[in-house]
């Protein structure tokens, strides 16, 4: 592995999982934006500027002086989503979203929980090591989600995502944790209603 | 009785981030100092989070308590990875080089 650090990456994806998870895709540019995609991209910035509005007015308690703070961000927020590549809108199927928003609370209570007691075991046991996973899901928001689960998991950090690569960093490399990602893989692909092709394999 | 359940929310939170705290001093390399850092420190603020909710006179401090701590949890895991993608690449070029 000699690739390099890409600063312009990190910041797309640190950008894109804070402000709107499911509606950007960290995709490569894709040349200048034509002149009929220009209103529909412009039309879709409403949503996610009420949205940020809203969240805005809630943490200052919609006070209007907040505004002269909050004004110039969001401006810079609505730029940096047409500065971004076009993105692809997922539909989130409610019912699965709603499972993995609880099955993902445990996990991530028993993650804490599970690294609390390793850190204050008087033996410390660890194990840690690197391993890959290559993931069925499709790029963008999906993958995001997925590497961010993973490292509220229990035992496992995502320490680079790379197209389908996904490195880990796990406490206990002789745990298993295939069936954990497994799992977590077809849960993340019910939400965005992605289908995978086939039984994933570990790289 | 609530702020009973309050105070015992707040003070699990703050174990959790003490149990953070020693994982982040006694892990021996930066990965799984993170992993104590995020994950034990990410359920310590939901649980200081959930017992301030529980003593919060309005409805919008509560708002305010749940946004924090999604945004805190998000931009945890974010900056977690990002940490963990950054040292695994240093550590790369050093190789090569």
């Amino acid at each position: 592995m000699t690739t390099s650090p890409r600063p312009a990456d990190a910041a797309r994806t640190a950008i894109t999982t804070t402000t709107q998870l499911r509606a950007i895709q960290p995709s490569p540019p894709v040349g200048p934006v034509e002149r009929a995609g220009l209103r529909d991209r412009l039309r879709g910035l409403i949503l996610p500027v009420a949205l940020l509005a809203l969240i805005w007015s809630l943490l200052t308690d919609w006070r209007l002086d907040a505004w002269v703070f909050g004004l110039p961000a969001l401006a810079i927020a609505a730029g940096l989503l047409l500065a971004m590549p076009h993105p692809r809108r997922w539909r989130l199927a409610p019912v699965p979203t709603l499972l993995f928003a609880l099955w993902f609370a445990v996990q991530a209570v028993r993650g804490a929980v599970d690294v609390a007691l390793r850190a204050v075991a008087p033996r410390m046991p660890l194990r840690p090591g690197f391993r890959s996973w290559r993931t069925a899901l499709p790029e963008g928001a999906p993958r995001i989600v997925l590497a961010n689960a993973v490292t509220l998991l229990p035992g496992t950090l995502s320490a680079e995502l790379e197209g389908q690569r996904l490195v880990i960093h796990v406490l206990d490399a002789g745990l298993d944790h295939d069936r954990a990602l497994g799992d977590l893989e077809s849960r993340i692909a019910a939400i965005f209603a992605a289908p995978l092709p086939g039984r994933e394999v570990a790289a | 009785m609530i702020s009973m359940v309050a105070m015992v929310l707040i003070g699990a939170g703050a174990l959790f981030f003490l149990a953070g705290t020693i994982g982040l001093l006694r892990f021996p390399d930066l990965h799984c100092q993170l992993h104590a850092l995020t994950k034990a420190d990410g359920l310590g603020l939901t649980l200081i989070g959930l017992g301030a909710a529980l003593l919060a006179g309005s409805v919008g401090d509560i708002a305010r308590i749940a946004l924090i701590c999604a945004f805190a949890a998000l931009s945890g895991a974010t900056c977690g990875h990002l940490i963990a993608r950054h040292a695994r690449r240093g550590d790369a070029e050093g190789r090569d080089v």
